[in-house]
């Protein structure tokens, strides 16, 4: 195709384009786009620090194992048929059971884990 | 999770046990609480709650959980237990939409706040840079200001992000001051936020405006005051429902455990008294506020029986009423408070033990004719108070020892807070527990709120819930109203 060829083509072609553009402005078609720019809304949070569990035990044989229930109602059946499952199957283990509000507290936490070498935790919900 | 995770700091190995359908919830709590990797184990809530009615009944449930149990306690830390991720709690201050159109970009601004979770699930208002300008244009605030920390995950309330809130509520900026105020309140340090938010009971806010402030922004006192209708009523309570879902990183199924939803969850109960219509002074003037000043009440209320979050006593246009009607029906309801003695163990976490506070909205006309029997609002407390106690001679051992516990508990403070009688109220107690004294079921006059606000006719309602969680805030720094400034 020779160079007056091709620019027949584009003129051509950019009237066509010019023509479309203006037939879709004068029927209220256009592709103007539109950006919201908004505030995030969430509170920010400072990074809670990062506590790694204590080693576990190898067996309970021999242990003071503390069962730890706020007193929500029906959880005192819940926790009878563990600690009886407990003692068939560590005979040489103690169980104490304790209740209190869904929190311990730092007292009561100090008291008892000087009481008992693991704990089971449950708060009723 | 809290209470876990001191023991295992104190070195003590623990597993902590949740019904599985507060899974997620114990996962996002362990992480909060700085313990991600914290051992937990699960039972199938649909079969615990159900079947914790008798040991026969849950022994199949306790039995198959006794083997995890064991190895949350034995199995070895894995190296993911023995690194855990550090939580990422750094955000984007702003979010860019963009759409073919500004009715695409609103639609799909929607669907991305809701699908972050920080939508109420009722369109939103765009919060852009110029909307929320607008916003703080009603206070004289600083917009850097930390108003309170905002439970549960402990995020920062400052008067820009209730001001970004209150836009999406579609608020305007003579609200702004009030809404700052209510935040007071909710973030105040004997609030018990975390309840009202997160608890697997219907528990939810009332919010109620006092002063000149409710008259200039527009707010509704007449007919249909806990309805919608009103810009102010309800964009206000929108806009606290979003303030404390957004900033306190709290959603229905992670952490708000709500069963069944909380009552009016978009908007609250939120209302103004009718101070014009009232024979009284309004209820701030009451507790030491100026009469020229406004202020804002939050106040938790609702729960397990009156998930409704109210009880209706009498008055209106159906059933004939009187002033003894609506007074004796108040005052079997609050009778109804003697389960305090009758359920209370101490040391358990007995709901329906736990001491109540009252909040009464009288119907004008039935206020009106107590104020011309000479009836004051504190008169009518102490009328209340007096009538629901109960005559030592009556109760049985078992409640006066419940209620010799209950005192022995709050000497000590080693109870739950929710059972903790204050210091000053101890003394009245020990007089009365004794023959020809009558023993409170309300533990002081003052945890009877009076309110005056409906039309006429309206009804009288009472809401309820632990005696915690009530603030009055003053409303202060506002610029557009002449009364908060």
């Amino acid at each position: 195709m020779g160079t007056g060829s091709i620019r027949f083509v584009l003129t051509r072609t950019a009237a066509l384009c010019m023509c479309i553009a203006c037939f879709l402005s004068v029927a209220g078609v256009t592709h103007a786009a539109v950006t919201l720019a908004v505030l995030n809304p969430q509170g920010e949070i400072a990074p809670p620090p990062v506590f790694v569990p204590t080693a576990r035990v190898a067996s309970l044989d021999g242990k003071k194992i503390g069962i730890y229930w706020n007193g929500k109602q029906g959880g005192e059946n819940f926790w009878d048929v563990v600690e009886e499952q407990l003692k068939t199957r560590y005979p040489s283990a103690e169980v104490i059971r304790y209740k209190g509000p869904f929190d311990l507290g730092q007292a009561m936490a100090e008291k008892i884990a000087k009481e008992c070498d693991v704990f089971m935790y449950g708060v009723g919900d | 999770m809290s209470g876990a995770i001191r023991l295992e700091k104190l070195g003590k190995p623990v597993v902590y046990i949740v019904a599985d359908n507060f899974s997620h919830d114990a996962e996002l709590s362990a992480e909060d609480n700085g313990m991600p990797t914290l051992r937990r184990v699960a039972v199938p809530g649909e079969e615990f709650f159900q079947r914790r009615i008798s040991r026969d009944q849950i022994k199949p449930v306790a039995n198959s959980a006794v083997q995890v149990l064991i190895a949350g306690l034995t199995r070895p830390l894995t190296r993911e237990e023995l690194n855990p991720k550090p939580k990422k709690t750094a955000m984007d201050r702003i979010i860019k939409i963009t759409a073919e159109n500004y009715g695409a970009a609103l639609e799909k601004f929607n669907a991305l706040f809701l699908a972050n979770h920080w939508g109420s699930g009722l369109p939103l208002i765009p919060p852009t840079p110029e909307r929320v300008k607008w916003m703080l244009s009603g206070t004289s605030r600083s917009k850097d200001e930390v108003v309170g920390i905002v439970a549960p995950k402990n995020g920062k309330a400052t008067v820009e992000k209730i001001a970004i809130n209150a836009v999406m509520a579609g608020a305007k900026p003579e609200y702004l001051p009030v809404i700052i105020a209510a935040m007071e309140g909710f973030t105040a340090k004997d609030y018990d936020l975390v309840h009202v938010l997160t608890s697997s009971g219907s528990f939810f806010p009332a919010v109620i405006v006092h002063g000149p402030i409710a008259k200039e922004i527009g707010m509704n006192s007449g007919t249909g005051l806990i309805g919608h209708g009103f810009r102010a009523n309800n964009t206000i309570g929108h806009a606290l429902r979003l303030s404390l879902l957004n900033i306190g990183h709290l959603w229905p199924g992670e952490n708000d455990m709500a069963l069944i939803g909380r009552v009016s969850s978009h908007t609250f109960f939120t209302f103004a008294e009718n101070e014009q219509f009232s024979p009284w002074e309004p209820y701030h003037v009451s507790i030491g506020f100026k009469k020229d000043e406004s202020a804002v009440t939050v106040s938790t209320v609702g729960g397990y029986t009156a998930t409704t979050g109210m009880t209706v006593y009498g008055g209106g246009a159906v059933a004939v009423w009187s002033a003894d009607s609506i007074l004796d029906a108040i005052v079997a309801d609050i009778s109804h408070d003697r389960r305090i003695f009758t359920l209370f163990k101490r040391g358990q976490a007995i709901p329906s033990a736990h001491p109540s506070k009252h909040i009464l909205v009288l119907a004008p006309e039935f206020a009106r004719e107590l104020n011309r029997r000479g009836y004051t609002r504190a008169s009518l407390q102490k009328y209340l108070y007096e009538k629901t106690s109960i005559p030592f001679e009556e109760l049985t051992a078992q409640e006066v020892k419940a209620v010799r516990d209950r005192i022995e508990g709050s000497k000590a403070r080693d109870m739950l807070h929710y059972d903790i009688m204050p210091t000053d109220r101890i003394p009245a107690y020990e007089e009365v527990l004794k023959p020809g004294g009558k023993v409170p079921v309300v533990i002081a006059p003052r945890d009877i709120t009076i309110l005056v606000s409906g039309g006429i006719p309206a009804y009288t309602f009472g809401m309820s819930y632990f005696r915690v969680s009530q603030e009055t805030k003053l409303v202060h720094g506002a610029t557009l109203t002449k009364s908060g400034r």
